[in-house]
């Protein structure tokens, strides 16, 4: 039980090397990497159930104590989100168990579980690293493992997205790793609490390299987790993956910048510190242009992968506006949404897989009609549309709550605009969509038949019900999120 | 009767759940069994309107019905059922059973009457849980619950024309459902609480207070229909099929007056409305409707485009009586409510029996109907006459008790509004009437081959017809007249007297 912390990261590590190593049959991998996603899901919900009453698990890799040995530490939110990310996982591999024999090759399937995994890893390691190092290794190979899932696919299109992807990344990894080492030059110190204590003295000494490194970390990061106007090669990259992977390049992989921006913001900055920076109001203004424009981008998208690629522009944008507010409640709704996004981005291009792998379209002129031989996976795309929208009893209802009572309470009342808009423009391209799906006339013959392999429809069905229940009974994660809030803002 | 105690009670959560389960169980058995689900569905309307009937004797008492049904985000899922929210909640399950009714033959052998079943029941649900929610959240999640579902029923004959109308309706609704979400959220952060039933949470006068207040205008004026936020409303409510646009314009529309009602006197509170003279924006804007909505509808031929602008010139002056905050204006408006809900929809299924009989809409057409549907035109003609205001109807009490408030308010020019819109109603509802049964030279291209027998509807679909336009006439003319009594209730409970 005391090493649970590690395995989070160690279990799905070890199964990325045991792929190549114990067979090359495509089903075998797929049975391990299977395994290793259950085998993660329950460390992390073990390590919810611990973490629950607000307690935080510190681990030593070796045993060796910081300085000189690894950290590793899993608060609520670190538990909470590997939960999460780890059940869409869990969903996404037995959708993709039927999808990819279509999609890939046999060489191909294989080296894609093998990928899938490693990105796990990574995804676990940033959740639970508490060194800046290793959130900067961990961020590094989430990235070029999500690259190269992109690049799976042998064709062009593929490999420019996967490439556009490869150069930003790098650019962005070059940023961090340059901005660690300005923070390691001036206070001699990585690990992200004693970079906490330390700064205030470097800043009296250093106050340039401090902001030096303040901007090239907070632009790496957000370049990584595609914040306004550095989104531009979310929309390729996540539109020309595999379905399954796009689920988890716009579910999870995004928001991995969020998180390591969320503990660089509220343990190594101090917060009051940054205030008087205009930091958080330049991140306010970039995530609300993120909404306003990402979702003015999505309308205009013929191509329903890419229309969900820019709405995970505006979606982050939105986590991005209620961490900028500094406000325990807008806090709460952002990370909240960080939890609905993942399950909700999720389940919508999985949902758009299925309609693609029926109708052989990929434009949102496909959809129409749909609802007669799809009505599972129309009918979650329509919990997703509403979730996105906030309609009252889906879990999108509750971020927009707490988003909103929380612009409120920090006293600004006209960026309530901001929030409500994002809704509005939600509707406006979710909404024609799943009204055309059920009142629509199909552009071809439809064929009969089941809508698709079981093991492809109930993962989305799965989803979907999750979405609903974390709407109507969202006490669980607020009370958490409220918490890891009051602690973050030092309440 | 101005003290009231609370009585803690299940059959408000009851009455809503009974309509939530059987809209789900309507489209199960349908998909099997049709003529089943279509008992069931008027089962489930009628006992719905037997819990509603159920709660009287303790509303008579003066008693208030509370419920909490279920945590839910940082509030809750609550009901209270006073005076105002039984009246609706009555007389909107009454309309939807006996809509339900006329359903059963109008929609004989028409296309998606699974899902049209369903989403009917569905939508009661909705109007229900809004007339007896106990706090703004709970307004907001029925009030989305009865808006979002009725999204289907305009669309149900999937022309084009009905699917832009519901993409408009839609994307409005949605709108305005951010500005109810807006304001609901600042209320809380106003006061902590959204509760309804006391006499004011928003304390004192602020610009967000004043934004809360117009975010509630909006909200409410787009399903009210209040100018000019109405634009959704004629293209949608013609397209339904009759039935549902009788609930759409009969009923549905009533919850975003019926949610202002509540916002101001609850919310807001009488002292700080008359302190800030904030409602004299929804004064302009009823003013507003009531003109531009009795107008409009005399430049329409379609009958159904006509009633469907008739509806927004009455809820002008149901936002008017609210808006005057007097006794007097107070007790016409929780009439009609009333008047209004039942006399408007006996119109849209007259429509439907004159357009499924003799298959026209055009009113220039409707020469010599009188003779071949005289039950239908003379039921139609006490409900347009209800509207009118002509005297031993409801209309009338409703009329004269809103322009009495005025005065009260001491503001007599808006009677003169209320004057204007019976004139106007007259204007556009009498010729109607008066073609139907005393046009002679049109009775034979009306009734096509010469004078043929009569041919009224099916008795299911004349049944419904008949009481509602009863139900015009028979309050008014007896002695006890039960509804007045108990919109006057309801008006000093609002008011606090």
């Amino acid at each position: 039980m005391r090493h649970l912390p590690i395995l989070l990261t160690v279990v799905p590590l070890t199964g990325a090397f045991l792929v190549p190593v114990l067979g090359r049959r495509p089903d075998r991998a797929y049975r391990l990497a299977l395994l290793s996603v259950l085998l993660v899901l329950a460390c992390a919900a073990g390590l919810l159930a611990m973490t629950g009453s607000g307690q935080t698990l510190q681990y030593y890799v070796g045993d060796w104590p910081p300085p000189w040995g690894i950290e590793v530490r899993v608060d609520a939110l670190g538990a909470m989100l590997a939960t999460f990310f780890a059940f869409v996982y869990l969903m996404v591999v037995l959708y993709a168990g039927s999808s990819v024999r279509a999609e890939l090759g046999p060489a191909a399937q294989f080296w894609y579980w093998s990928l899938l995994l490693l990105l796990l890893a990574g995804i676990n390691g940033v959740l639970t690293a508490r060194d800046l190092f290793n959130l900067f290794v961990f961020t590094e190979i989430a990235s070029l493992s999500a690259c190269a899932i992109i690049s799976v696919r042998d064709r062009l299109d593929s490999m420019e997205a996967a490439l556009k992807y490869l150069i930003l990344s790098a650019v962005a990894g070059g940023c961090i790793l340059l901005g660690v080492a300005l923070l390691y030059m001036v206070t001699g110190q990585l690990h992200l609490d004693h970079l906490g204590a330390a700064l205030p003295a470097a800043a009296g000494s250093y106050p340039r390299v401090l902001l030096a490194a303040l901007a090239l970390l907070v632009s790496g990061f957000a370049l990584k987790s595609a914040l306004f106007p550095l989104h531009v090669w979310l929309p390729d990259a996540h539109s020309s993956a595999p379905s399954p992977s796009s689920a988890i390049l716009s579910g999870l992989v995004v928001k991995l910048g969020i998180v390591a921006l969320v503990r660089l913001f509220f343990v190594v900055f101090d917060w009051r510190r940054l205030v008087t920076l205009p930091l958080p109001t330049m991140v306010m203004a970039m995530g609300a242009l993120g909404i306003v424009l990402g979702a003015l981008f999505a309308m205009g998208q013929r191509d329903l992968k890419r229309m969900l690629a820019y709405s995970t522009v505006v979606q982050v944008g939105y986590i991005y506006f209620g961490l900028a507010l500094l406000d325990e409640i807008a806090l709460t709704g952002a990370l909240m949404h960080v939890v609905n996004h993942a399950l909700l981005k999720s389940m919508l291009f999985l949902c758009v897989g299925l309609i693609i792998s029926r109708t052989g379209e990929r434009s949102t002129a496909a959809m129409a009609g749909l609802a007669r031989s799809m009505p599972l996976t129309v009918a979650s795309f329509t919990v997703g549309a509403a979730a996105m929208v906030g309609i009252p009893l889906t879990n999108g209802f509750v971020s927009k709550w707490y988003m909103v009572l929380g612009t409120l309470n920090s006293g600004r009342p006209a960026m309530v605009a901001v929030i409500l808009v994002s809704s509005l423009l939600s509707a406006l391209y979710y909404f024609p969509l799943v009204v055309s799906a059920y009142f629509g006339r199909p552009a071809s013959p439809q064929a009969e038949g089941p809508e698709g392999p079981p093991a492809m429809v109930w993962p989305v069905v799965g989803l979907a019900a999750v979405c609903l229940v974390l709407g109507i009974w969202p006490e669980l994660p607020l009370r958490l999120l409220g918490g890891v809030a009051r602690v973050m803002l030092g309440l | 009767m101005s003290s009231t105690f609370e009585i803690a009670s299940c059959l408000p959560v009851v009455a809503v759940m009974l309509p939530l389960v059987g809209a789900a169980a309507a489209y199960l058995v349908g998909l099997r069994w049709g003529l089943l689900r279509n008992w069931l569905c008027c089962a489930v309307t009628a006992g719905s309107l037997a819990l509603c009937l159920a709660m009287y004797p303790d509303i008579a008492r003066g008693g208030v019905l509370v419920a909490r049904a279920a945590v839910l985000l940082p509030l809750g899922i609550s009901f209270r059922v006073d005076v105002l929210g039984f009246l609706l909640a009555t007389v909107s399950a009454a309309i939807w059973f006996l809509a339900t009714l006329y359903s059963l033959e109008y929609m004989r052998g028409e296309h998606g009457v699974n899902r049209y079943y369903a989403f009917l029941v569905l939508t009661l649900a909705g109007s229900l849980g809004t007339f007896l929610a106990g706090d703004l959240l709970t307004l907001f999640i029925f009030f989305e619950l009865m808006s979002l579902p009725a999204a289907v029923l305009v669309i149900h004959e999937e022309t084009q024309e009905a699917v832009r109308a519901a993409l408009k309706y839609l994307f409005m609704t949605i709108g305005g459902s951010l500005f109810f979400f807006f304001s609901m959220v600042a209320t809380y952060q106003f006061a902590g609480s959204v509760a309804l039933g006391g006499r004011g949470l928003v304390g004192e006068a602020s610009t967000l207070a004043f934004l809360t207040f117009m975010g509630f205008v909006v909200a409410f004026g787009i399903k009210a229909g209040m100018v000019p936020l109405h634009v959704w409303l004629p293209d949608a409510h013609p397209v339904a099929p009759s039935p549902a646009s009788a609930l759409l314009s009969g009923v549905m529309i009533k919850t975003g007056a019926y949610g202002m009602l509540r916002v101001m006197y609850e919310i807001f509170g009488l002292d700080l409305l008359r302190q800030t003279g904030w409602p004299s924006v929804l004064l302009g804007l009823s003013v507003a409707t009531i003109l531009l909505g009795s107008m409009v509808a005399v430049t329409q031929f379609d009958l159904k485009r006509r009633l469907a602008y008739s509806s927004v010139g009455q809820m002008g002056c149901i936002l008017l009586g609210m808006s005057l905050m007097s006794e007097r204006a107070l007790t016409g408006d929780v009439f009609h409510f009333f008047a209004d809900a039942v006399a408007k929809s006996c119109l849209f299924l007259c429509a439907g029996v004159i357009m499924k009989e003799t298959g026209k809409r055009d009113i220039r057409q409707f020469g010599g109907i009188g003779h071949r549907l005289p039950i239908t035109m003379a039921c139609f003609a006490i409900a347009a006459f209800t509207l009118v205001g002509i005297p031993p109807f409801n209309g009338f009490i409703s009329k004269l008790q809103l322009s009495l408030g005025a005065f009260d308010a001491g503001m007599p020019g808006y009677a003169l509004a209320l004057l204007a819109s019976s004139m106007l109603n007259a204007v556009y509802y009498l010729p109607i009437v008066i073609t139907a049964f005393f046009d002679r030279a049109a009775p034979a291209a009306a009734n096509g081959a010469g004078r043929r027998r009569l041919a009224e509807a099916h008795p299911t679909m004349l049944a419904p017809i008949v009481v509602l336009a009863l139900g015009c006439a028979v309050f008014a003319l007896s002695s006890e007249n039960w509804p007045l009594r108990l919109s006057e209730t309801a008006a000093r409970l609002l008011l606090r007297r």
